[in-house]
């Protein structure tokens, strides 16, 4: 669901075919019959922007038939939990959960929280933003608990209550899917949970390019623990990662809000203005997380090493305070205004990739300098000639530097995939020319930046002059042209840590102290360089079982399956003989399995819950869910997110049609970044009556710099298109290979028409709703070139990652050409 | 899924390949047809033949030898890669038409023109020494072998056109045939065309015409048959582009035409004979080249015709 | 016979014959992706053919060719009205077959098509003259003669070479090696005809009527030109993937042909000699 796994992970899929030639029932839920619903059991179509209502109706079908795995639910999720009276529903809010501040347009999750002994420090829940945020408040560490299940105010009993509405028939007049297919898949999967049998989810962008995905994902994590299938082989929810390595630039990260290892980025408005109150955090979240100071105290060793001491805080003032939402989208709409002088780009091409493209490429004109490192001159780096809006070069003001970069193949380092797997790969041939990776840009720049300040006394400048910088290798490998690359290896032995009295590599995070004796870069990495010349990423022996535990190197120290102590039963044996994973061993006292377990190792399964213990001390041995403060898996998620507990049907912020469910018609906290160069069409638009949603195409990648220059991929997809059913089609005059203009509140493009059946008009009660299918691969540069869908598309922010909604918008279309 | 069923064959596109040769090819076809089909008319007239038919017959080795030289050239200039033309012969392997063909044609060029060499001395044309020469020339086993290569070089084109799976040329099996008795026809009619300038004696003349005319008639029974083999294969061939110049040029000019005009010129002498019967076989030679014109044009169109091809491989 | 002639042309004796190699392209396993046609043409460094969308579906290759020896078919189906429940998409990865008896190979006059020692047919580059008989010869359509004027191996005849040049280094070919799904499976002719029978067996257990097999030995496509090495399991009827029910062999009609026009020839002749010997009137 939300992803077309075929086509955008083509290798990736040879698993799921692989399955299906065991028997595997691969059911695709999808807007657009794919190459993945060809390669399906069961093809679903869905509305583009309604997967809650879909999922919402899977969950209701569940508790209603009474067909949730009892004994795994019980123990190891939240439904038993009580919740704070204050909480009122949306079901009851009209779609508006309790806590909403109109003033702000944010919503105080206080009253979202467990009831509970109250404790010490009463702490604001939504305390830091961004990704993998848990911040709550306290009384949730041990909530109170009605097993029986009958208290009105118990997780599962609100659960019932929300979901009660996501009847087949809603479903269907929500999101056109035809009842009886949402019945088939709500058997399957059904029949597919319990001891014996697991079911797993796979989405992608499809997902969480919309202005709720976080919830939509929420949803299935619900029907996940619902069905048992979270922590144990063959289940879990597969989140299918997009570049080589964009699980790694969200480890590490590259994310505005976030540090290394997914500790928050300080902020201002946070009140993280020092360490000691920054490391409240640690309290708040609870669970593994109370660990955070060691964590955090090593980073800032490995950042600032001989400085950093405990007199000053280890140079955290150093570190810049985030005062407020610098996302890309953000910073966009800044660049646009003029308030933001100049751009390094590296490996982006947002004049084509980003969101409302058009308002992208007038950001750049706005710009005293921009720097492009890419592989190809790219729609980014030619804004300033190129652009189809016809620019003049001789008013662009933008100093525009473009800076080749080695490709893959010709630089060493890790990548790390969708299964947190890091994967070293060597350097194969030097790039060509004055060409240098990545790093070595980096590296130069951080080099030059320090020279240039040298002398500087400025505080804030501190920071950069202390910064350790050593990353030449002792001496440059001879086999090489180019002498003078920083060492990647040297990057991943900071990264995995090490002690600092005398710089010898550490076995892993569990040795991190907080006194600043252990540095260490990333601390989730840590354990992937164990010993100076045993790098664990660049194995690759191939195991006789299912795991290959000695291919590559998975964070967190190595674990294949996060939560794995779910695959084995509350007393700490396996469900069944086929779903055996991780298990008590009595007679050693400790875990073992095929994988690391993700469990304190010898913490018996009848171990009790110690109440006024800290982090996992607070868990029972039957409480796999480590990271979380209660040791459970969320049903129902206390805090963590910023638009509601439980995932609630919205429609997309442009929709054909009203919401069915409530009155609000969208998230109430999603942004829009509504201005003249920004539009967006009320529901129902009758200028913008048609549905459209975008996405990828195997033969393309993404913005097509990548293949629109490569004359074997180019000719596979010559040109932009748009898919639209016969039945559309026909409405507008249009046949196949026609040119047609597809036109939004933000502009028009021109395109040829793929008509075709595996588009369908889906209907909505009395409303029928067509939808209109955009690749995304064109641009005005390449070997081809064609319109870019993201003309159309609008900036906006889904609250909790600020992610545009690039899944579900609003369109026209009309035969013919733009005059 | 009887009832997904997609249409018939993969979108429009043809299954087989269109044939990528150009005009030299009929050019070559024609000629050669025509070389061989004099070569062995002028045998037969000198094996057979009373004296003036025996003089007269034997202009055909000029005509052969004559027509015979462009057709190497035609041949290389079609190829891919003409300078690799000798490549033909790197091997013998009558199996393929094309091959055996080069064979026929590398054998018979010499054989043609050292027959007409020899001609050359009889008429007095060739000064004293070569004369001399040529007169070695065993002339019996030259003309029986070299008939037999004519008619090879006369026939195999069609068979080759028909070794193909190009629905057109290959659904009947009659196409070799065909292409033979065409040959045979503009052979002995080039021979006609020149007797009837060169004062030969109306018998002569008359001869001749009925071994052009008989040629003719086999020409016709053998194209009803490939028409009717063909059946609908023989649309683009028929009915369609070249409906016009097949009918006209190779069937009416080519054969209907001479047929009557030499049935006119029966009865008649001297001038009026000769007129007609230049007429008669002009006809003749230019419909041959119609013939083999369309059905090598035909072939193009048919290679593109997917239903053609389902239906030919059915 | 063939070699009877190379022989006596002294022509150079061909590699010891190794096991047949080929492929077996399971279309029931197909994602379309095209990596094989990219692969192909990655390895084999042909040119890409221009960039034009057709509008038949998702395929804007067309066609095999000169320059695309690999050439990956979609074909969308559905019921005409209604809900289209009853729907699927075909994939199918078409390639040269490798037939047992290769109309090409036979019609070559030079030799330059040539059986290898994988029992795969091959066309040798440096003697191939252009001649281009091989093109309307082929029953699938497969082989093609390169523009004279283009810039790839100018004037000759091209079509897959099995990856000639990787079997004799024991890699697997390029098409084969970068399909994910194991769509296309190389190997043995022997051991994949063995694989397909049973892989046929499965999907009728499973349901799927309309699954065949496409150039089996036993299959009425080896009727004429016998099995071949690159064979195939379609979803539908043949002609749905714009195959042959019964591909033809130039070679078996040859006779009758060459029949017809000797007997013209003679039938000539005496005809000739009768009007020609007549006794004056
Ligand atoms: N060949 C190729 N592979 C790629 C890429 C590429 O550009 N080309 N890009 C890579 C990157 S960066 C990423 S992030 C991944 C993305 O991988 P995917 O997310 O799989 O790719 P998309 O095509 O964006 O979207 C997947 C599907 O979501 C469907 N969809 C649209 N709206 C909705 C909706 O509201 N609900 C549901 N359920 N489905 C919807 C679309 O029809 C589409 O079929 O692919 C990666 N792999
Ligand atoms: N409408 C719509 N818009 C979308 C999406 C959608 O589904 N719909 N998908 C979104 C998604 S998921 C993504 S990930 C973005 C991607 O958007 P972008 O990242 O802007 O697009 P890419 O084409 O991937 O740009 C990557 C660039 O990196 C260069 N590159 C490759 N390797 C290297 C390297 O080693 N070093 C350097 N310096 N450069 C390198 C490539 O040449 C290319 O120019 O697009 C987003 N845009
Ligand atoms: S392009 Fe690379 S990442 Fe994408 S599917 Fe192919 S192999 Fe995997
Ligand atoms: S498929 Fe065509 S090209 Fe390939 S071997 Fe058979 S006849 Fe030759
Ligand atoms: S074109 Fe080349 S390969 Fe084809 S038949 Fe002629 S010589 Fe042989
Ligand atoms: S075997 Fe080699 S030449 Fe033939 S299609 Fe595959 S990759 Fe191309
Ligand atoms: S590589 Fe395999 S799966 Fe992809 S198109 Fe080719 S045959 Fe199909
Ligand atoms: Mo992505």
């Amino acid at each position: 669901m939300g992803s077309n796994m075929a086509e955008a992970h083509p290798v990736g899929f040879r698993w799921p075919m692989k399955a299906r030639e065991k028997g595997a029932t691969i059911i695709h839920v999808d807007p657009r019959f794919t190459r993945t619903s060809a390669a399906a059991n069961l093809y679903v179509p869905i509305r583009p922007g309604t997967d809650i209502a879909f999922l919402g109706g899977l969950i209701n079908y569940i508790l209603a038939h009474d067909k949730w795995f009892k004994e795994y639910v019980l123990a190891y999720t939240n439904a038993s939990s009580i919740v704070d009276e204050g909480y009122v529903d949306a079901e009851d809010g009209d779609g508006m959960f309790s806590g909403f501040d109109p003033a702000n347009n944010r919503y105080d999750n206080s009253s979202w929280t467990y009831s509970g002994p109250p404790t010490q420090q009463k702490e604001d829940a939504a305390s830091h933003s961004g990704h993998g945020q848990e911040g709550t408040s306290p009384a949730k560490h041990a909530p109170y608990r009605d097993e029986t299940l009958q208290n009105p105010r118990c997780v599962l009993q609100i659960l019932k209550r929300h979901f009660a509405r996501y009847t087949p028939e809603m479903v269907e007049d929500v999101c056109g899917t035809p009842k009886h297919l949402l019945l088939q898949v709500a058997e399957t999967l059904t029949r597919n949970s319990g001891r014996e049998r697991t079911a797993a989810i796979c989405y992608a962008v499809g997902w969480t390019q919309q202005s709720f995905g976080p919830q939509i994902i929420r949803a299935a994590g619900i029907l996940q623990l619902l069905l048992g299938n979270m922590g144990r082989p063959g289940g879990g929810i597969m989140a299918l990662r997009g570049h080589a390595s964009i699980q790694g630039s969200t480890d590490v990260p590259t994310l505005f809000d976030l540090l290394p290892g997914y500790l928050p980025q300080p902020a201002s408005f946070q009140g993280d203005d020092t360490l000691e109150k920054y490391m409240r955090e640690a309290e708040i979240r609870g669970g593994y997380w109370v660990n955070l100071p060691k964590f955090m105290v090593s980073l800032l060793k490995a950042w600032y090493g001989t400085a950093a001491t405990r007199e000053n805080d280890f140079g955290y003032d150093w570190i810049p305070k985030i005062t407020g939402d610098h996302s890309h989208i953000t910073t966009a709409t800044e660049m646009a205004d003029g308030k933001v002088r100049g751009f390094i780009v590296f490996g982006q091409n947002p004049a084509a990739g980003s969101p409302n493209a058009r308002l992208q490429r007038k950001a750049l004109r706005e710009l005293d300098w921009l720097v492009t490192i890419d592989l190809y001159e790219t729609e980014t780096a030619a804004f300033w000639y190129a652009a189809p809006e016809g620019v003049d070069p001789k008013i662009v003001k933008t100093e525009v530097f473009m800076m080749p970069t080695a490709a893959p193949a010709e630089k060493e380092g890790t990548l790390t995939n969708t299964q947190r797997l890091l994967q070293w790969h060597d350097k194969a041939v030097d790039p060509q020319g004055d060409t240098r990776s990545d790093l070595w840009f980096v590296y130069q720049l951080g080099r030059r930046l320090k020279e240039l300040y040298k002398h500087s006394t400025a505080p804030r400048d501190q920071g950069l002059l202390n910064l350790t910088w050593d990353y030449l290798p002792e001496r440059p490998d001879p086999q090489w042209r180019i002498a003078d690359e920083p060492s990647a290896a040297k990057v991943l032995r900071e990264i995995n840590g090490y002690t600092v009295a005398d710089g010898k590599q550490i076995s892993g995070f569990p040795v991190l102290k907080d006194d600043g004796s252990t540095a260490c870069g990333v601390w989730i990495y840590s354990g992937v360089y164990p010993d100076e010349d045993q790098n664990m990423a660049r194995r690759r022996k191939k195991g006789d079982g299912w795991i290959s535990p000695e291919w590559g190197f998975a964070w967190p120290g190595n674990r294949r399956m996060l939560y794995n102590r779910a695959s084995a039963d509350p007393q700490g044996r396996p469900w069944s003989e086929r779903k055996k994973y991780v298990w008590w061993d009595p007679d050693q006292g400790k875990w073992t399995g095929y994988d690391v377990p993700d469990f304190p190792e010898t913490k018996a399964p009848d171990t009790p819950a110690n109440p006024d213990g800290s982090g996992t001390d607070a868990h029972s041995g039957s409480d796999p869910f480590t990271l979380k403060a209660d040791g459970r898996g969320w049903l129902f998620a206390p805090s963590g997110l910023k638009d509601g507990p439980l995932p609630t049907h919205y429609e997309p912020l442009e929709s054909p049609i009203t919401n069915p469910l409530y009155d609000q018609q969208n998230n109430p906290v999603a942004k829009r970044l509504a201005r003249r160069d920004n539009r967006f069409s009320p529901p129902g638009d009758p200028r913008y009556p048609y549905a459209v949603t975008t996405y990828r195409v195997t033969e393309q990648y993404l913005s097509g710099a990548m293949s629109r220059w490569n004359g074997w991929l180019a000719e596979l997809m010559p040109e932009m298109f748009a898919e639209i059913s016969p039945e559309l089609a026909a409405l507008k005059g249009i046949r196949n290979k026609d040119w047609m203009v597809v036109s939004s509140a933000r502009g028009e493009i021109e395109c040829k028409a793929l008509v075709t059946k595996r588009m369908r008009p889906l209907h909505h009660k009395d409303q029928v709703v067509h939808t209109v299918g955009l690749p995304i691969h064109w641009g005005y540069k390449g070997l081809v070139k064609g319109a870019m869908t993201n003309d159309l598309v609008a900036l906006s922010e889904e609250p909790n990652v600020y992610i545009q909604e690039d899944k579900a918008f609003t369109c026209n279309i009309r035969k013919g050409r733009l005059a | 899924m009887t009832e997904l069923a997609a249409p018939r064959g993969y979108y429009q596109y043809p299954v087989v390949k269109r044939p990528v040769w150009t005009w030299e090819v009929p050019a070559y076809f024609w000629l050669g047809g025509m070389a061989g089909g004099a070569y062995v008319t002028a045998s037969l007239a000198q094996a057979f033949g009373s004296e003036d038919v025996r003089r007269r017959g034997a202009d055909g080795f000029y005509i052969a030898a004559a027509a015979l030289l462009p057709c190497a050239p035609l041949l290389i200039l079609d190829l891919g890669r003409p300078e690799r033309f000798h490549h033909m012969l790197r091997i013998f392997k009558p199996l393929s038409p094309m091959n055996l063909g080069a064979w026929a044609l590398t054998a018979f060029s010499p054989v043609a023109v050292a027959r007409a060499a020899a001609q050359a001395g009889d008429d007095g044309l060739l000064p004293a020494p070569v004369r001399m020469l040529a007169r070695l020339l065993p002339k019996r086993i030259v003309e029986a072998g070299g008939s037999l290569l004519g008619l090879t070089l006369a026939g195999y084109t069609g068979v080759l056109l028909a070794a193909t799976n190009v629905p057109v040329w290959a659904k009947s099996k009659l196409l070799g045939g065909l292409f033979t008795a065409s040959a045979m026809s503009s052979g002995s009619a080039a021979v006609t065309l020149i007797a009837s300038r060169r004062r030969a004696c109306d018998d002569t003349i008359h001869r001749l015409a009925a071994i052009e005319s008989a040629a003719s008639l086999g020409e016709l029974a053998l194209l009803s048959g490939y028409l009717a083999q063909s059946g609908k294969t023989a649309a683009p061939l028929v009915s369609e582009r070249l409906a016009g110049p097949f009918w006209f040029g190779a069937v009416g000019m080519g054969a209907i035409l001479p047929l009557l005009l030499h049935r006119l010129a029966r009865p008649r002498h001297g001038k009026a004979l000769r007129s007609l019967s230049t007429v008669a076989v002009v006809c003749s030679i230019m419909g041959s080249l119609a013939l083999r014109w369309t059905i090598f044009e035909a072939g193009k169109v048919s290679a593109q015709d997917q239903t053609a091809s389902l239906e030919f491989s059915r | 016979m063939i070699d009877a002639y190379k022989k006596l042309m002294n022509l150079e004796e061909p590699p010891a014959p190794r096991k047949a190699k080929g492929f077996f392209t399971d279309t029931s396993l197909c994602i379309g992706c095209k990596a094989c046609e990219v692969a192909c043409k990655q390895w084999n460094q042909l040119p890409a053919d221009g960039y034009a969308m057709t509008g038949n579906s998702y395929d804007n290759t067309g066609a095999l060719g000169a320059t695309t020896w690999r050439h990956v078919e979609f074909i969308e189906q559905a019921k005409a009205n209604g809900s289209r429940q009853e729907q699927r998409w075909l994939m199918m990865s078409d390639v040269c077959k490798h037939c047992a008896n290769a109309a090409c190979l036979e019609a070559c006059p030079t030799g330059a098509l040539i059986r290898t020692e994988f029992d795969t047919v091959y066309v040798q580059q440096d003697v191939c003259n252009g001649c281009g008989f091989c093109v309307p010869a082929c029953p699938f359509g497969v082989i093609d003669r390169a523009p004279k004027d283009g810039l790839f191996e100018a004037g000759t005849a091209h079509k897959c070479t099995l990856c000639y040049d990787r079997l004799k280094d024991d890699m697997t070919p390029a098409c084969a090696k970068s399909c994910p799904t194991a769509s296309i499976q190389f190997g043995d002719v022997a051991e994949l005809q063995q694989r397909a029978r049973s892989r046929l067996g499965e999907l009728h257990a499973r349901g799927e009527t309309t699954a065949r097999l496409y150039g089996m030995p036993e299959s009425t496509e080896a009727k004429e030109v016998g099995h071949l090495n690159a064979f195939f399991l379609l979803l539908d009827e043949p002609a749905a993937y714009n195959l042959p029910e019964v591909p033809r062999l130039p070679r078996r009609t040859m006779p009758e042909r060459y029949g017809w026009s000797a007997a013209v020839g003679i039938g000539f002749a005496v005809l000739g000699a009768l009007a020609l010997g007549r006794r004056a009137r």
